[in-house]
């Protein structure tokens, strides 16, 4: 049995060889297509969200990013001016400030009120910041905010972020 | 040679000086003149190579020069992934020059460095040219003849293959252009970051690269050309098709990895049918025309895919190039191994 297998020579017809590496193909790409749709939870539900397509916001450079912190203790206020350089308006933007109060770090999350932004309209915000509850800012962000029915939605991947230096 | 890498170190510094200035007309000329250096300056550095350093004169260290190439690729994308991330445009890399501060960006660091790179390597050429025994001698014209049309015209199973490898290759080049993109902008904030997870993915590609002919030349024998080029073909398609359906790190790495093989499988099968389909000495001429045919329906295509990545958005688009593939290059090939086998052809 073992001789006659290997003295048959013919190979596959073409056809069948199509077929069966159309198969192997199929396959392949049912489980890569689905690799890590379970554990990583998909990035779709994140920034590729459709809602969220056309939101990028860079932060306006005018001799660097315009990020500015004034006042001081419970009068703190921060500045910025954010471009639109996506292609659908954003209804509202979300800001988040990663700061450091006696070595702790600490997070300070604001949705701003009245802050549509149009694609290619600067949009400038003077947001009030208390020192004093979330010390030294570290890192400022302004997330896209879009909406499905009443949820809101963070577009991840529009945001615009700036590292103090 | 010397002077055309110079010329390609200069235009990718003014590449960069438009980036930097934001000036569109600038950025535009400084790509069209560096991608045609970019052509010449293969070409050319092809040829240097191959008169001045014989195949078996090589040794061990130059016949593995393209080991070497794909190596320092790999290490250069890593480390100008991590240039362009620690430097974002919220955190540019001040520094003064001549009096005058500047702040540049980290991909703004990394074409300076690619341009000065150039222009060392321009500099290093012109000292061995001027040491070198041997001058190049200019390959000699080659004239696309009416043989060769005629011979294209005729052949149902080479225009067949033309046509093919015109679509797969539009699709890979509209592919990869926006990969880069679709990755840096879904997948800023999760693993590596922004510009390094770019390069990783692509590191795969690079990797998978050299094993990918490999496999290929194996199972060619085994089950066949055509097959093999509907089995790359499917491959490719995968690629695309993960970025619109699942599209996480994981899935896009082993995608990627995928499309790599299939790039492979359909670049020696093609090879392999060529060298099948066309006489020894209507080849170069067959290149030729090859090269120039698929520039039409580049010039159509490119910017149709673009504009529909802009207005309907990446993912769209890659759901378009799969199904382009699917629904059009693997009948195609199917065609063939259908007729061949009908008549009990060998192919």
């Amino acid at each position: 049995m073992k001789i006659r297998l290997y003295r048959n020579k013919r190979g596959l017809s073409p056809l069948i060889a199509t077929v069966i590496l159309i198969a192997l193909a199929v396959s392949l790409g049912a489980v890569v297509m689905n690799l890590g749709a379970g554990f990583l939870g998909g990035n779709k539900q994140l920034s590729d969200q459709k809602e969220c397509s056309g939101m990028k916001l860079i932060f306006h450079d005018l001799n660097g990013p315009q990020v500015t912190f004034g006042g001081a203790g419970a009068g703190g206020s921060l500045d910025f001016v954010v471009n639109h350089v996506g292609t659908e308006p954003i209804p509202q933007l979300r800001l988040i400030v990663i700061g450091s109060k006696d070595g702790q770090t600490t997070t300070f999350v604001s949705d701003l009120d009245s802050s549509i932004t149009e694609p290619g309209i600067p949009l400038s915000k003077q947001v009030a910041y208390d020192y004093e509850i979330y010390g030294n800012p570290k890192q400022v962000e302004v997330v896209p905010l879009a909406s499905r029915g009443t949820k809101k939605l963070a577009c991840l991947g529009g945001e615009a972020k700036y590292t103090v230096q | 040679m010397s002077i055309v890498g110079l010329f390609f170190g200069v235009s990718i510094f003014t590449l960069t000086i438009a980036i930097h200035r934001k000036s569109t007309t600038l950025f535009i000329i400084s790509f069209v003149i560096a991608t045609i250096i970019a052509v010449l300056y293969g070409t050319l550095y092809q040829d240097w190579f191959r008169e001045n350093l014989e195949m078996r004169k090589r040794g061990f260290f130059l016949s593995r020069i393209s080991y070497y190439g794909l190596g320092i690729t790999g290490f250069s994308m890593l480390v100008g992934a991590a240039l362009a991330d620690r430097f974002s445009d919220s955190n540019r890399l001040a520094f003064e020059l001549f009096g005058q501060p500047l702040r540049l960006a980290g991909y703004a660091v990394v074409l300076i460095i690619a341009a000065v790179i150039f222009m060392v390597g321009a500099f290093l050429l012109l000292m061995i040219n001027e040491k070198s025994s041997k001058k190049v001698q200019g390959k000699p014209i080659v004239m696309i003849t009416a043989e060769t049309w005629k011979e294209f015209t005729s052949n149902k199973v080479l225009f067949v293959l033309f046509i093919s490898s015109a679509i797969i290759s539009i699709v890979q080049t509209l592919a990869t252009a926006y990969y880069g993109i679709f990755i840096y902008n879904n997948f800023s904030n999760t693993a590596f970051g922004g510009f390094m997870n770019v390069a990783v993915i692509f590191i795969i590609a690079l990797l998978t690269s050299i094993i990918g002919p490999i496999i290929t030349q194996f199972n060619v024998r085994a089950y066949g050309k055509f097959p093999m080029l509907v089995f790359g073909t499917m491959l490719i398609a995968i690629g695309p098709i993960t970025y619109w359906y699942n599209p996480n790190l994981l899935s896009i790495s082993a995608a990627m990895f995928l499309s790599t093989i299939g790039s492979a499988i359909c670049g020696v099968s093609f090879g392999l049918l060529t060298i099948e389909l066309i006489r020894e000495d209507l080849k170069e001429s067959y290149a030729q025309l090859s090269n120039v045919l698929t520039l039409i329906p580049y010039l159509i295509f490119i910017p149709i895919g673009a504009y529909i990545a802009q207005v309907h958005g990446m993912s769209v688009l890659f759901l378009i190039l799969s199904a382009t593939l699917v629904v059009t290059v693997v009948p195609l090939y199917m065609y063939i191994i259908w007729a061949y086998n009908a008549r009990k052809q060998k192919i």
